[in-house]
């Protein structure tokens, strides 16, 4: 009976302790890829604190697109109709880019610039061509 | 006419699942017995197939008077994805997922006739087309003005694939139904001898499914998408990931409840976890609260229902099993390394795995009410720095937990020196064959796999050695993981890409390919225009050519990029291409070492599943 206690104490006792380590495991990995999600104005009010790439969104300026004609790099603008961002990119842009159409850009934020380097484009979008975020800052 | 007759038939499905719940309900309380015969589950079944046909017919002909074929087909669409439109929205894909829970009734009622059983999958259909009549009925129409033509299918759907990985898909989340209802059955009638292995066996036919489901979503989206990813963390794949690795943890608890009468509280925990699973997956996707590449409208009243459909389900449930008298052998009678530890380990880290996973998906939603309305993502990083560890032990203890016996008979410890001796001769031949590119995640995912290959090897020989029964079912499933790790593990270590903007007669290359950029051709098809892209590539022994596409769908205004694709076990090459620049294009062209083997890995692991059913003795 005793050995039998102590052999039910070692289960849970693993399975305290696996948790604990997920516990920790997972507390790390959301504190470093947690990705806030800013508009071109929080970015001028409120500009990020720390190194985590950010989230960036509005729609892109008409007129504002410009592509290098040797390389992959792309800069355009993102407003959200009172501020307005520039952002850096060099790849492939996504179907559904298109000016004055919403998009997210995830990346680095440079203060000094006042722009975005970007690794991703997002134009995910509902039937308006307008991202859920962007829509938000948008009526802001 | 015919819409009117499908919403008839549609509540008269509710109407008769309802009934009999209701019915059963009232004479159980009074007389202890039910009056209404479980045979009802012929009309039921029938009635649903109806307003599904109905809905189908709508689609065929071109009705767009029903708002749900309007904004989803269209005239010039051809008519296998007409079809398959049915299942483009959600107001259709929930009559698709309400036809196969009354599909899977029927099969329920044809094998085992366990009235309990099929009381409380009434219940669980009662309550969801009660959701779908009261909030998304499809055969809602516009009248008196009804449009011309229609707004069609969203190209992105417009594929081969989009006719088989939804129907697939659900008809695994809604197979999950039965565990659910099995294990409730169990709790109000203690009779129920074979539950468990019943249970068990309605699991892995719905795990089945679910894997090749999840797997052709993974492959549909890794060619049509265009940037070569195979997983995206994107919610909607979380929502159909985390019920798969719950069934996962729940096939092998109910083995150990009726093979050692066991776990048998903790399975039927699992079979209510497993179900509510998917139904949170359900509410993150059709809520649309949160972003997803998979959009449905948004629509909070919905989302509401939904949410009171899960806290329903919650605590009906609970309220059932606390009145259940379900007793357990202690677990703890044998030595730590026998089988019983074994499932405990696997139960323990998928159900970690599942909650980590699902943690990350709604974390968005739990940040935004927290801090007022900030909006956060969480990357792809964190899935991966979570998850890979975690899978790591999986597969570490998977091969001797194979290998292990139940504690009634003792697992040698010989048997341990021979395994390891294994596992190292395989880690290291394992890694003597990628030398070239050797690195830390492809010695960790040859030590992941050697660990499973290790145990099912040294498990066939000892079944054969004993004369005992090699369990070909899961050596099957067991082997596609193994090969599916190989494939996640060599295709993330080993891939290579580039980036240009491709001019003709102006070559690239990649590793050994020669690419050249041809010219375009405009080319009309039935429902969109597309240019042509033609690429040359030149390899060491073969030339081929190879052609890439935008397309423009002038209904929905919208453009699609299908990517060139030259796939082979050994290595895809995948081209896909952004805007024409001038006299070029901008290109992307990726090599992906054995990405294959992840899909061949799922075909394999559910060849496995379905392997079971041959034994099954109830079915």
């Amino acid at each position: 009976m005793k050995q039998h206690r102590l052999r039910r104490l070692y289960g849970v006792l693993f399975i305290v302790f696996c948790s604990a380590l997920a516990f920790v495991l997972v507390y790390f990995a959301i504190r470093d890829n947690v990705n806030l999600f800013y508009s071109p104005s929080d970015l001028f009010e409120n500009p990020p604190q720390g190194r985590n790439a950010i989230r960036a969104g509005g729609l892109v300026e008409i007129g504002s697109l410009r592509r290098s004609t040797d390389s992959l790099e792309i800069e355009f603008i993102i407003t959200d109709l009172k501020k307005s961002i520039a952002v850096n990119y060099t790849g492939i842009l996504p179907d559904l880019f298109k000016e004055n159409a919403g998009v997210v850009a995830t990346g680095y934020f440079d203060k000094n610039k006042m722009s975005l380097d970007a690794y991703q484009i997002l134009a995910k979008h509902d039937e308006n061509y307008v991202p859920k975020e962007v829509k938000k800052a948008l009526e802001k | 006419m015919i819409p009117e007759i499908g919403l008839l038939f549609l509540v008269l499905a509710f109407t008769i699942s309802s009934f009999y719940v209701l019915g059963n309900s009232f004479s159980f309380y009074r007389n202890n017995n039910f009056i209404i015969s479980p045979k009802i589950v012929y009309p039921f079944f029938f009635s649903v197939l109806l307003s599904f046909i109905c809905l189908e017919i709508s689609f065929l002909t071109d009705d767009f008077s029903v708002l749900y074929v309007a904004n989803n087909s269209n005239e010039n669409l051809p008519d296998y994805y007409k079809f398959a439109a049915l299942w483009g929205g959600h107001e259709g894909s929930m009559l698709l997922y309400l036809l196969f829970i009354s599909l899977w009734t029927l099969i329920f009622f044809l094998k085992s006739q366990s009235s309990f059983g099929i009381f409380f999958l009434f219940v669980i259909f009662s309550l969801f087309s009660g959701f779908v009549i009261f909030t998304s009925n499809p055969f809602e129409r516009l009248l008196p003005f009804s449009p011309e033509g229609g707004l069609d299918l969203n190209p992105l759907l417009q594929d081969f694939a989009f006719t088989i990985h939804p129907p697939t898909l659900y008809l695994g989340y809604t197979a999950l139904t039965l565990p659910f209802a099995i294990a409730m059955a169990r709790c109000v009638d203690p009779s129920y001898k074979n539950w468990a292995s019943d249970l068990k066996n309605w699991s892995v036919i719905s795990w089945s499914f679910l894997t090749l489901g999840i797997a052709l979503g993974s492959w549909w989206a890794y060619y049509e998408l265009g940037w070569g990813g195979w997983w995206f963390w994107d919610p909607v794949e979380n929502s159909s990931l985390i019920p798969w690795l719950i069934a996962t943890a729940l096939i092998h608890s109910a083995i150990a409840t009726s093979k050692r009468n066991i776990f048998s509280k903790w399975t039927v925990l699992l079979s209510l976890g497993a179900i509510l699973s998917s139904y949170i997956g359900l509410f993150l996707v059709r809520s649309g609260i949160v972003t997803s590449v998979h959009t449905f409208a948004l629509d909070p009243e919905r989302g509401l229902i939904l949410l009171f459909i899960i806290l329903f389900v919650l605590i009906f449930s609970l309220i059932i099993y606390s009145s259940s008298k379900l007793t357990d052998l202690s677990y703890t009678n044998g030595s730590i390394l026998s089988r019983e530890f074994f499932f405990l380990i696997n139960n323990v880290f998928l159900i970690i795995l599942a909650v980590a996973i699902l943690f990350g998906t709604i974390y968005p939603i739990i940040y935004e009410i927290f801090s007022g309305g900030k909006d956060i993502s969480v990357g792809k990083p964190y899935f991966d720095s979570v998850t890979v560890p975690i899978a790591f032990f999986l597969a570490f203890f998977q091969g001797f937990g194979i290998l292990s016996n139940w504690s009634s008979r003792t697992t040698e410890t010989k048997n341990l020196y021979a395994y390891f001796a294994i596992l190292i001769l395989l880690t290291v031949s394992l890694s003597a064959l990628f030398l070239n590119n050797i690195s830390v995640s492809i010695m960790v995912t040859n030590l992941m796999i050697s660990s499973i290959l290790a145990g099912l090897i040294y498990y066939a020989f000892l079944q054969i050695k004993n004369s005992r029964k090699v369990n070909l079912s899961m050596g099957f499933s067991h082997f596609g993981i193994a090969v599916m790790i190989l494939g996640i593990g060599l295709v993330s270590s080993l891939e290579s890409q580039k980036e240009l903007i491709a001019f003709k007669e102006k070559p690239f290359e990649l590793k050994n390919y020669k690419i050249t950029y041809l010219g375009e051709e405009k080319n009309i098809a039935q429902n969109f225009s597309s240019d042509e892209v033609s690429f040359s590539v030149e390899n060491l022994n073969q030339e081929f050519n190879l052609i890439a596409e935008k397309r423009y769908y002038p209904v929905s205004k919208s453009i699609m990029t299908e990517a060139a694709i030259y796939p082979s076990i050994k290595e895809d090459l995948y081209i896909s291409i952004g805007d024409q620049v001038e006299e070029g294009w901008v290109v992307k062209a990726q090599l992906k070492p054995f990405v294959r083997l992840i899909w061949l890995g799922a075909l394999i692991m559910a060849f496995g599943g379905f392997l079971s059913l041959f034994r099954f003795k109830s079915l």
